[in-house]
């Protein structure tokens, strides 16, 4: 298969659901085939690439945070900018401003960028295909 | 080669709004386009040979294609053997092909 441009709308926050990790696994699978990904993040989950996101013990398991080993969707989303440049794709997070101003959110990792909805509709425009992921 | 997918994610026992994905999904079948779903986190507690809910009967009338995410079923200890017939266990790779190849996706 050719190398496409492929754009996902996410809108979940970190932590609460399931549809944050499966659309995840679906990027991490676009991306491990070289095609170039852009992301438009909504709603919480302009959170998904938050920079103070931190790992913490887990009392129930008996655990300390290194132990726990708790996953970080900041991590997935460095590692998958990682491996797209790697493979000479290109990885665009674009997070919503309005959703960040909101949030607090603006401390994000290095390579995300705000935007606003206008944006989506100019990836989605110059894209092979787009999946929108809503909330629950 | 699939024209619509639709990614369903809510077990069906639990949205009754399920079933009318599953209508819709049959009714694209039955009207020319390949229609196919994956079902996926909770929605493949419906894959159970053994469910209910009468998604994957609706689909397989149709004919369409159902998938069932392999990381879904193995979280939730439904082994193959216990899916309905007419499901098919897969990796959420079915889902990239189908985007690769222009169809429409849908996530419920």
């Amino acid at each position: 298969m050719s190398k496409k441009t492929l754009t996902f709308a996410l809108m979940d926050a970190p932590f609460e659901s399931s549809r944050t990790a499966t659309a995840m696994r679906i990027i991490a699978l676009a991306v491990k085939r070289g095609h170039n990904i852009n992301v438009f993040a909504y709603e919480g989950a302009v959170y998904l690439p938050f920079a103070k996101q931190t790992q913490h013990a887990n009392a129930v398991h008996g655990r300390d945070a290194e132990q726990e080993d708790h996953p970080l969707p900041r991590e997935w989303i460095a590692a998958l900018m990682q491996e797209a440049a790697a493979k000479g794709a290109k990885f665009d997070w674009v997070n919503c401003g309005l959703c960040v101003d909101e949030r607090g959110a603006s401390e994000a990792i290095e390579g995300v960028r705000r935007g606003s909805p206008a944006d989506f509709w100019t990836m989605a425009s110059n894209s092979d295909n787009t999946l929108v992921v809503p909330t629950a | 080669m699939t024209r619509y997918m639709i990614v369903e994610t809510r077990d069906a026992h639990e949205a009754r709004d399920v079933a009318w994905m599953a209508d819709l999904a049959a009714n694209l079948q039955r009207n020319g386009p390949a229609a196919a779903v994956m079902l996926a986190e909770n929605a493949v507690f419906a894959a159970r040979a053994s469910a209910i809910a009468p998604t994957v009967r609706t689909l397989a009338e149709a004919g369409c294609q159902v998938f069932a995410d392999r990381y879904a079923l193995r979280e939730r200890g439904i082994r193959d053997a216990e899916l309905a017939k007419g499901v098919k266990p897969a990796d959420l790779d079915v889902v990239l092909d189908a985007l690769e190849t222009g169809a429409s996706v849908m996530w419920r």
